[in-house]
């Protein structure tokens, strides 16, 4: 659905965006991470024709979006930055004002996306009296009204409260599994990103440092948590293996516990349990993507000069 | 279920839209109040003994009657003068120099152009708006002068002295109100080089107050070199020149020759300002 080749960006001089190649099928949900001025939004001004490329090209669908920008983004709908809106007007003239634009849209549409961010009740109202959240909301109406096929979203649930978070997460993953839309989602809220998407990327100073699943990527030598109900048995048998480290977390008899690679974690649970050390809880920790995101960024600023 | 329609179908909605967010703006309104409350000053002005006086010399030195043609019609084209000179140009730069790079300043323009829209065809329609919200902005201004002329000074004769475009003409009601509604006319046609103006600087990449501040700079340079005597010999080449010819239709026999080939040299700046702008942001980044 989304093909970045060799995309790449300065501004005044300064490299903005190294070449980045990224490839997003069909169907994912895609979380692109960074800190501020990594080059999220370089990314996506990209994707969307906002800015011109220094080299590379981007494709939506399959159309070049440099060469044919009408063709390539007429099925996306993108919340690209503070959603902005005419304060004076209604919401609906608003919605009706940006839909206008490029394509005749039929009324029904335009309920149904209304009544899809739940605004039904205040859109005839002027955008100047409605709360962040409800021009947040208001964006992604504005966003559906094309139908789209793919959906970007730069920081849907910037200044959302707890329940609005939640709805718009809702939301994104149904329109995901019932529309089957492409998501490219951006935010700086990991706990968002690890709820809502199947793979991420991880830019840091224009350069794409990691693509996949951070799931996948931590499988293998993974820390496993520890529980014991005999906990001076449990160190025992922990103190006696080599290779092995355990580090004291949460309560007395809990551990963390990394086995060298080759002790298998079976084998050490069966080492507790004939140790006595009445084992109730022996797990692969999972890792938290705000962990493994700042490990890649503990990486790179490593390897780089 | 969707309606195939290309951006081009929707022009006339989308233009219907741009004039939307031009009039529904408060201070569109505040400013159309600025005028009339501008009128009436001059109107309460002109009442003065002094004014009044100059006015009665002027006309019965050539053997006029003061009463008939120190009328509403009159005092309302003195009016429409002055306040499309002092305001009008500074209405129109101040619209027009907001009319793109303040929607790129507010962050509406990045949201339209998430979807695919042409942006040459988004200029001409925003430029499209800046001249009919010219020719309102210019009608409104005329109609209500009239309006408060004549509850002021009542029907009559029509008397226009212009020493710069070198007027003087006497007309009854009936044709005096039909020249000055040509007259009104010809001032928005030749008031759109304004907005033209204003709107190739809103295309760059400049904030909206810088864009209406460099055009009234140019308009007010322009009229005050094309008044200086030094200048005389190259009057062609100044914008106002060209704008002065809307007095002309106050002349017994209108020198249509002339009006039109400014009316051209002005149409040439017009579509010189939106060429170059289109040129402009079509080339432009958009990041905040």
């Amino acid at each position: 659905m989304i093909e970045l080749r060799d995309l790449k960006k300065s501004f005044g001089g300064r490299p903005a965006l190294h070449p980045l190649n990224l490839g997003v099928p069909r169907g994912e949900i895609f979380g692109l991470l960074g800190h501020n001025g990594a080059g999220k939004s370089t990314a996506i001004g990209l994707l969307l024709g906002h800015l011109a490329p220094d080299g590379g090209g981007a494709w939506i669908n399959g159309i070049h979006v440099q060469t044919d920008r009408f063709a390539a983004i007429r099925r996306t709908g993108a919340i690209f930055e503070t959603p902005a809106f005419y304060p004076y007007l209604s919401g609906y003239r608003n919605l009706r004002i940006f839909a206008d634009y490029s394509e005749r849209v039929p009324l029904a549409k335009f309920e149904e996306a209304i009544t899809l961010v739940g605004l039904d009740q205040r859109i005839g109202d002027k955008v100047k009296t409605y709360s962040h959240g409800m021009r947040q909301r208001l964006a992604l109406a504005q966003a559906l009204l094309p139908e789209p096929e793919l959906l970007i979203l730069d920081e849907p649930s910037d200044g959302l409260d707890p329940e609005g978070i939640h709805e718009m997460r809702v939301t994104i993953q149904r329109l995901n599994r019932e529309k089957g839309m492409t998501i490219l989602f951006a935010s700086h809220l990991l706990s968002e990103v690890e709820q809502i998407c199947h793979r991420i990327g991880i830019l840091f100073a224009g350069n794409l440092i990691f693509c996949g699943s951070w799931r996948g990527d931590n499988g293998r030598g993974r820390p496993h948590r520890l529980r014991a109900g005999k906990p001076a048995r449990a160190e025992t048998v922990l103190r006696g293996r080599p290779g092995l480290s355990a580090e004291p977390v949460g309560g007395p008899g809990e551990w963390l516990v990394s086995p060298a690679p080759d002790d298998p974690p079976a084998r050490l649970l069966a080492d507790l349990a004939a140790a006595g050390a009445e084992v109730d809880w022996f797990a692969p920790e999972e890792p938290s993507l705000e962990a493994f995101y700042l490990e890649k960024l503990r990486d790179w600023r490593r390897r780089s000069p | 279920m969707r309606m195939s329609a290309g951006p081009l179908a929707l022009f006339p909605r989308q233009v219907g839209h741009e004039l939307t967010k031009l009039f529904a703006r408060p201070r569109t309104h505040i400013g159309f109040g600025m005028f009339l409350l501008f009128e009436i000053l001059i109107l309460s002005l002109l009442q003065l003994p002094k004014p009044k006086a100059s006015y009665q010399r002027m006309l019965e030195a050539n053997g006029y009657l003061f009463e008939h043609y120190f009328s509403g019609l009159t005092l309302a084209v003195v009016i429409v003068t002055s306040a499309a000179f002092l305001l009008g140009a500074l209405f129109l730069a101040l619209v027009s120099g907001d009319i793109v790079a303040k929607e790129v300043e507010d962050g509406t323009m990045r949201m339209i152009l998430n979807r695919p829209v042409p942006r040459a065809q988004l200029l001409v329609v925003k430029w499209l708006s800046c001249v009919v919200y010219t020719f309102a902005l210019l009608f409104f201004i005329g109609g209500t002068s009239l309006a408060v002329g004549l509850i002021f000074q009542g029907w009559g004769g029509l008397f226009v002295y212009s020493p710069l475009a070198g007027v003087f003409a006497i007309y009854e009601g009936g044709e005096g109100l039909a020249r000055m509604g040509l007259a009104v006319f010809w001032l928005a046609l030749v008031s759109c080089v304004i907005s033209s103006i204003g709107f190739f600087f809103s295309c760059l990449p400049v904030k909206p107050a810088a864009a209406s501040i460099v055009t009234l700079a140019i308009i007010f340079a322009d009229f005050v070199m094309s008044n200086l005597p030094q200048f005389a010999d190259h009057q062609v080449w100044f914008l106002s020149y060209h704008m002065r010819t809307w007095v002309l239709v106050f002349e017994p026999l209108i020198p249509w020759a002339g009006i039109l080939e400014s009316l051209l040299w002005l149409g040439a700046v017009n579509a010189t300002c939106l060429f170059l702008g289109i040129l402009i942001f079509s080339q432009r980044d958009f990041k905040s």
